[in-house]
């Protein structure tokens, strides 16, 4: 035995690590003095940590990547973009064709080196651009709450955003599983992964997963959902590394037998996974 | 247990001002302090040396290039936050998501050339191999107090309430003892 049945074992656990509050601590140390059997454990466990002072003396070389500043990024953009524009002109004039057009007519010109247009006094047309079918608002930055419904499970999610969403930049998400059925309900999930948070880029093509879990070894615990109680966790995660459209969704892989209605578990209803609507959000 | 003692903090605190103001020898002095225990937890989450030191470089540029984006507090703790962070990445792109294989100890540890006793290193060995039985949830929570963070620290880290925490050392010192129990007695 670790401890005395006085004692509870992540108490005496908690004391080693300089964790309990003043008195706490203090009737520790009252206890320790007249129970061997804890005082043992306090010794070996204290041992124990040494073992592993070995595994922090290893500093590795690190040589930080050479920092562009942004007017140095923009001044040499821009300077490139200036030589593609004139070689295309020059191209354009060699080839006899009009500014802007190359010499083959099957070679189209990057928008990015298009000259830009002579005014006209007819409106530009919009670009168009094909959107995810999706229903609900589009999060802004340190937006409210922003909700997104599911299929495969009887929940929804919100999601809120912290801070402006900048490329490369760390965000932190607060997402939150809500139960929309009229009894509690319960899953099994694997511990700590209560749900995924997936990001897709505008062709739907999955960017990045996180799930707020180191529960590789595949345990599980049940979770229950009441109403108006929701999960919440919060993701802290490296935004896309390129400026454009992506959306945002909710995953909760389901382990069978999936997910049952309490207070009666069951069988279930089996579902493999739970997934809400993609909520779209811009990377600036 | 090697404990970030109140010193220790307070200089990585001041190197992480100095560096936020563009001192770029606080910086390599703030990886040089930080870099051996962003390895030692990236190598006992993963468990493979070369895995560990690829999550660390990345690591450490994530630290460098978001520095300006650290508020004081514990630097540590978001080192640590980052390196996780990085094993995951790593652990996503290696296949080893919820499905980490089980590897011997790294080789290198058994390395001859290194100035370890032959005892040492078959003890190193031992503590690796208990470590690597520890459950994933229990291993993040002991090497991040290896290291010096507090409860409410890897509460943080690992999305868990600080009583989650509690108990999860609780049982790895538990199973720890059990199996290293020979190595603890050793210097009675």
């Amino acid at each position: 035995m670790s401890t005395c049945s006085v004692v509870r074992g992540e108490d005496l656990s908690a004391f080693v690590d300089d964790e309990l509050g003043i008195v706490e601590h203090r009737e520790m140390e009252t206890h320790l003095a007249t129970c061997a059997t804890c005082a043992e454990t306090v010794r070996a466990w204290r041992r124990l940590g040494t073992l592993f002072e070995p595994f922090i003396d290893e500093p590795i070389a690190f040589t930080p990547p050479v920092r562009v500043p942004q007017y140095l990024r923009t001044v040499l953009v821009a300077s490139v973009l200036l030589l593609f524009v004139i070689g295309a002109v020059l191209l354009g004039s060699l080839g006899g064709g009009t500014p802007g057009q190359l010499a083959s007519p099957g070679i189209p010109i990057p928008s990015s080196i298009e000259p830009t247009p002579t005014p006209s006094r007819e409106p530009a047309p919009t670009p168009t651009r094909t959107e995810p079918a999706q229903t609900v608002p589009p999060i802004e930055p340190s937006s409210d709450v922003v909700e997104a419904a599911g299929s495969g499970g009887p929940f929804a999610a919100t999601f809120s955003f912290t801070g402006p969403i900048e490329a490369d930049q760390p965000i932190e998400i607060e997402a939150a599983l809500h139960n929309t059925a009229d009894e509690p309900v319960s899953f099994d999930a694997p511990v700590e992964s209560v749900f995924d948070i997936v990001i897709r880029d505008d062709s739907g093509a999955e960017v990045s997963r996180r799930s707020v879990t180191d529960a590789w070894s595949g345990d599980t615990m049940t979770r229950t959902v009441r109403g108006g109680e929701p999960l919440t966790e919060t993701f802290i995660i490296t935004a896309p590394s390129v400026a454009g459209s992506y959306t945002v969704s909710m995953e909760l892989p389901l382990e069978p037998p999936a997910y049952t209605t309490a207070p009666s578990p069951g069988p279930g209803q089996q579902v493999e996974t739970f997934s809400t609507d993609a909520v779209p959000f811009d990377v600036r | 247990m090697v404990a970030e003692s109140g010193t220790e903090r307070e200089e990585l605190e001041a190197l992480a001002a100095r560096a936020q103001a563009g001192d770029a020898g606080a910086f390599d002095a703030l990886a040089a302090v930080v870099s051996g225990r962003l390895l030692a937890f990236a190598r006992g989450t993963l468990r493979d040396t070369q895995l560990a030191e690829e999550a660390v470089q990345e690591a450490l540029t994530r630290i460098y290039r978001f520095l300006d984006k650290y508020q004081q507090g514990s630097f540590l703790a978001w080192s640590m936050q980052i390196v996780r962070n990085a094993c995951m990445d790593v652990a996503v792109r290696e296949g080893k998501h919820r499905h980490l294989r089980v590897v011997a100890p790294d080789e290198d540890v058994a390395d001859p050339s290194t100035s370890d006793s032959a005892h040492t290193i078959e003890s190193r060995i031992r503590i690796e191999q208990a470590l690597a039985t520890l459950t994933e949830t229990h291993r993040t929570a002991f090497l991040l107090t290896v290291q010096g963070l507090r409860y409410e620290e890897i509460a943080r880290i690992c999305g868990v309430p600080v009583g989650t925490v509690r108990s999860r050392l609780f049982h790895a010192r538990v199973q720890l003892r059990a199996q290293l129990n020979d190595l603890v007695e050793e210097d009675r």
